[in-house]
C-alpha cells in the first residue's frame, strides 16, 4: 500500500542518490550472515489451486496494479559472499528481515558520511517495502549474479563514480535523468526504488499497456507482429513489440537512445547499455498475486554477454497510484543551480578580497 | 454510385443487426451516415485507437484569425486561424478572472504550462497538436497522450473525491448509452486551456462525452464548470479523428529536455570572461 504522500514528490530530485543506493544495493547493505545450508526449498508453500484467468479473447489476463515492493532490499548485483547461490538461508533471511524492520522504524534518516555536494536523504521509514525477499540478487544470469560489463565500460563507470561529487554543476546537464525528471529509464523502473514502485497493466486483443507510476511513463505494446520503428527513431524507452509464447508475454525492445548509456541503468551509471541495447522481457503470471518478470539485456558495446534479471511483481489492487508530477515541481533543480552559482560568486569575491588585501599590503610597504 | 450503394448496404446490414447509431444527439452526428458501432467483447462501443483533434483549439479555443508569432520563427511561429470550439464562442469569465486571462496572454511565452512541458490537464490534452491512444477495458480506460508522456486512467466507477489535487485530475467514467461520460475533478488549478491564457482554478469540474459518430471519428464534448472563474458552465466540442496509418503508434515526446534552457538557462554557469 501507498504509505508515502505526494508531498514526497517534491523531495524526489533530492533523493535520487539514496534511492540509487537502495536500488543498486551496495553490498554493505546486505547482512553478512552465516553461509550455512542453502534454503531447504525455494518453492513457496502449497497454495490453493489456481487457474490462470483469461481475457474473453483467450490471452492470459495480466491486468491489475502490481508493485515490485517485495524486492526492496535485494541488490541488483550479487554480493560476493553468496557466490552462485540465488537464495538466502533461513538465518540470512531472518537477518535481512530484522534489518528491514529496523529501517521501517528509522526516524533519523541518512547517517552516511556525506560527500560535499550530497544532499543526504530522509528517514528510511519514508520508503515503501513489501515482504522480505529471499533472493540474493536480481541478476540471475551470469550465475555469479554480476553484470558482465566490458572492461572499458567498467572503467567508465568507475571513473564516473569517483567523480560523482564535486564535479560541478555548470548546468542541468550535469544532473541525472531522474533529477531532471525525464525518466527513470527502462528496465530500471522495474527495479524497486524507495517508493512508487507500481505498474498498472491493461489489455486489449491488440495491445498490452503498462502505466508506470514513476515519472508517469506509459508503454503501449502492439501484439500484431509489426516490425520495430525505423532505426532513425531513438527513444529513452526504446520501442516495444510483444507476442505471446504459450502463456508468457514476450516483449522485444530496441531503438534505445544513446543518451541512456550513462544514465539510469539498473546497476548504476555506465553499467548499462545505450544505442545498441536489446531487451527481451518475459511476463508470466504464476499465481493469483504474482507475475514473474524476467528481462535479458544485451548490448555488444557494453556487455561481454547477455545477462538476465528476475523481478517478480506482486498484485495489489488496493494500491492507489498518484500523479508523479516531478518536472512540474522540480524546485530542487533551480535551488541546486542557484546554490552552485552563489557559491561560485562567493568564491570569486573571496578571491578578489584576498587579491586586494595582498595589493594593499604590497603598496603599504 | 458504387460508394452510395456500398453505404446503403452497410446501413441495411446495420438495421438488420438492430444496431444503428442514433444520430439524435448532435448536429454533426446527424450529418454522418448510419453505421454499425464497433463493440468490445463486453458490448461497449469500441473507442480503442489512436486519435487526434484537427483544429487550432490549442492556440485559442475561441474564434481567431491568423496572427504573427515570435518574429524570429517567421511563418512557422505564426498562429494558425481557427473557428471557435466553444459553444456560442463566449467563455463566461468573472471580471477578475478575465483580467487574469489577459495577463496570462501577455506572459504566455514564459508562463504557459505547455511551453514549460508541464502536464497539460483536461481538456487541453485532448486537442494539443499531438495524438493520443485509448486502451479500453471494462474496468479501466487508459488515455495515453504523446505530449509529455501524459496519461490518465479513467476508472469505470463512481469515485470518492480525489485524495490529492493533480494536473490531470481524477477521472471517473460511466457509459450513457453508447457515450462514454467522464467526470473529471481533483484538479490543482495550474493548467491552462490554451496558448491564449484561458484557464481555470482548482474548483474546475469537467464532464467529458466521447461518442463514436463514424467508425473513424469520435465526437468529443466537454462541459466546463468552475464557479470561482466562470459565471456559468460552458461547453466545447470537436471531432477527434482516428489515425488510419497501418503502423500508427505513439512516439516519445519527453519535452522536459526541450524546456530546460527556457526554465533554467539563466542559472547556467557563465563562461569566464
Amino acid at each position: 500500500m501507498m504509505k508515502v504522500f505526494h508531498m514526497l514528490e517534491r523531495f524526489l530530485p533530492l533523493m535520487g542518490c539514496l534511492v540509487l543506493e537502495i536500488a543498486g544495493g551496495s553490498p554493505a547493505a546486505v547482512p553478512v550472515a552465516a553461509q550455512g545450508q542453502p534454503p531447504a526449498s525455494t518453492a513457496v508453500e502449497a497454495k490453493k489451486p489456481w487457474t490462470l484467468p483469461r481475457t474473453p479473447w483467450g490471452h492470459p489476463d495480466l491486468q491489475g496494479i502490481y508493485t515490485s515492493n517485495d524486492n526492496v532490499g535485494v541488490p541488483v548485483e550479487r554480493p560476493a559472499q553468496f557466490g552462485e547461490r540465488q537464495f538466502l538461508t533461513d538465518e540470512e533471511l531472518a537477518a535481512r528481515q530484522k534489518q528491514a524492520e529496523k529501517a521501517a522504524k528509522d526516524e533519523k534518516g541518512d547517517r552516511r558520511k556525506l560527500a560535499p555536494d550530497d544532499t543526504g536523504d530522509g528517514p528510511e521509514h519514508w520508503y515503501e517495502r513489501g515482504k522480505t525477499s529471499r533472493r540474493t540478487s536480481l541478476v540471475v544470469d551470469p550465475p555469479n549474479g554480476i553484470v558482465p560489463l566490458r572492461a572499458d565500460m567498467r572503467k567508465r563507470a568507475e571513473e564516473w563514480e569517483s567523480q560523482r561529487f564535486g564535479k560541478g554543476t555548470a548546468s542541468w546537464l550535469d544532473f541525472d535523468l531522474w533529477d531532471r525528471c525525464i525518466t527513470k529509464g527502462y528496465p530500471t523502473v522495474m527495479v524497486p526504488l524507495g517508493y512508487n514502485n507500481s505498474v498498472q497493466i491493461l489489455q486489449t486483443p491488440d495491445y498490452v499497456a503498462m502505466v508506470y507510476e514513476v515519472i508517469h511513463d506509459v508503454r503501449i505494446i502492439p501484439l500484431d507482429g509489426r516490425p520495430h520503428i525505423d532505426e532513425a527513431i531513438r527513444q529513452w524507452w526504446g520501442d516495444s513489440r510483444g507476442h505471446w509464447e504459450g502463456d508468457t508475454l514476450v516483449v522485444d525492445m530496441t531503438n534505445f537512445s544513446e543518451k541512456t548509456l550513462g544514465n539510469q541503468q539498473p546497476a548504476g551509471p555506465y553499467r548499462g547499455g545505450g544505442r545498441f541495447q536489446h531487451l527481451v522481457e518475459r511476463f508470466t503470471r504464476v499465481d493469483a498475486d504474482t507475475i514473474n518478470y524476467r528481462v535479458t539485456l544485451d548490448d555488444p558495446e557494453a556487455f561481454t554477454r547477455p545477462w538476465t534479471m528476475d523481478i517478480p511483481i506482486t498484485k495489489d489492487d488496493g494500491y492507489q497510484m498518484f500523479e508523479y508530477a516531478c518536472h512540474e515541481g522540480n524546485y530542487s533543480m533551480v535551488n541546486m543551480l542557484e546554490g552552485a552559482r552563489a557559491r561560485e560568486k562567493a568564491a570569486a569575491e573571496a578571491a578578489k578580497k584576498t587579491e586586494r588585501a595582498a595589493k594593499k599590503k604590497k603598496s603599504g610597504r | 454510385m458504387q460508394n452510395r450503394l456500398g453505404g446503403g448496404l452497410i446501413a441495411i446490414a446495420a438495421i438488420a443487426a438492430g444496431a444503428v447509431f442514433s444520430p439524435s444527439m448532435s448536429p454533426s452526428a446527424a450529418q454522418t451516415r448510419a453505421f454499425t458501432v464497433p463493440r468490445t467483447a463486453d458490448g461497449k462501443p469500441d473507442l480503442n485507437g489512436i486519435w487526434q483533434a484537427q483544429n487550432t483549439a490549442d492556440w485559442d479555443l475561441q474564434a481567431h484569425a491568423a496572427q504573427a508569432g515570435r518574429p524570429d520563427l517567421g511563418a512557422i511561429g505564426a498562429v494558425p486561424p481557427g473557428l471557435s470550439v466553444v459553444e456560442g464562442n463566449e467563455i463566461p469569465y468573472r471580471p477578475a478572472a478575465l483580467a487574469r486571462k489577459k495577463e496570462n496572454f501577455e506572459k504566455r511565452m514564459t508562463a504557459d504550462p505547455e511551453i514549460k512541458c508541464y502536464l497539460p490537464g483536461v481538456p487541453r490534452a485532448t486537442y494539443q497538436p499531438f495524438p493520443f491512444q485509448i486502451i479500453q477495458t471494462p474496468a479501466a480506460i487508459l488515455i495515453s497522450y504523446e505530449f509529455a508522456s501524459a496519461s490518465r486512467v479513467i476508472r469505470m466507477a463512481q469515485l470518492k473525491p480525489a485524495p490529492v489535487d493533480s494536473w490531470m485530475g481524477q477521472s471517473s467514467g460511466r457509459w450513457d448509452g453508447d457515450t462514454l461520460v467522464v467526470d473529471v475533478t481533483g484538479f490543482n488549478g495550474e493548467a491552462w486551456f490554451d496558448r491564449s491564457g484561458n484557464f481555470a482554478s482548482d474548483s474546475l469540474h469537467v464532464i467529458e462525452r466521447y461518442t463514436l459518430i463514424t467508425p473513424d471519428a469520435v465526437l468529443y464534448e466537454a462541459t466546463i464548470e468552475d464557479p470561482k472563474v466562470f459565471t456559468r458552465p460552458w461547453k466545447i466540442s470537436m471531432p477527434l479523428y482516428r489515425h488510419l496509418e497501418k503502423n500508427a503508434q505513439l512516439l516519445e515526446f519527453k519535452c522536459v529536455e526541450f524546456a530546460e534552457e527556457l526554465l533554467y538557462g539563466h542559472l547556467r554557469r557563465k563562461p569566464v570572461k
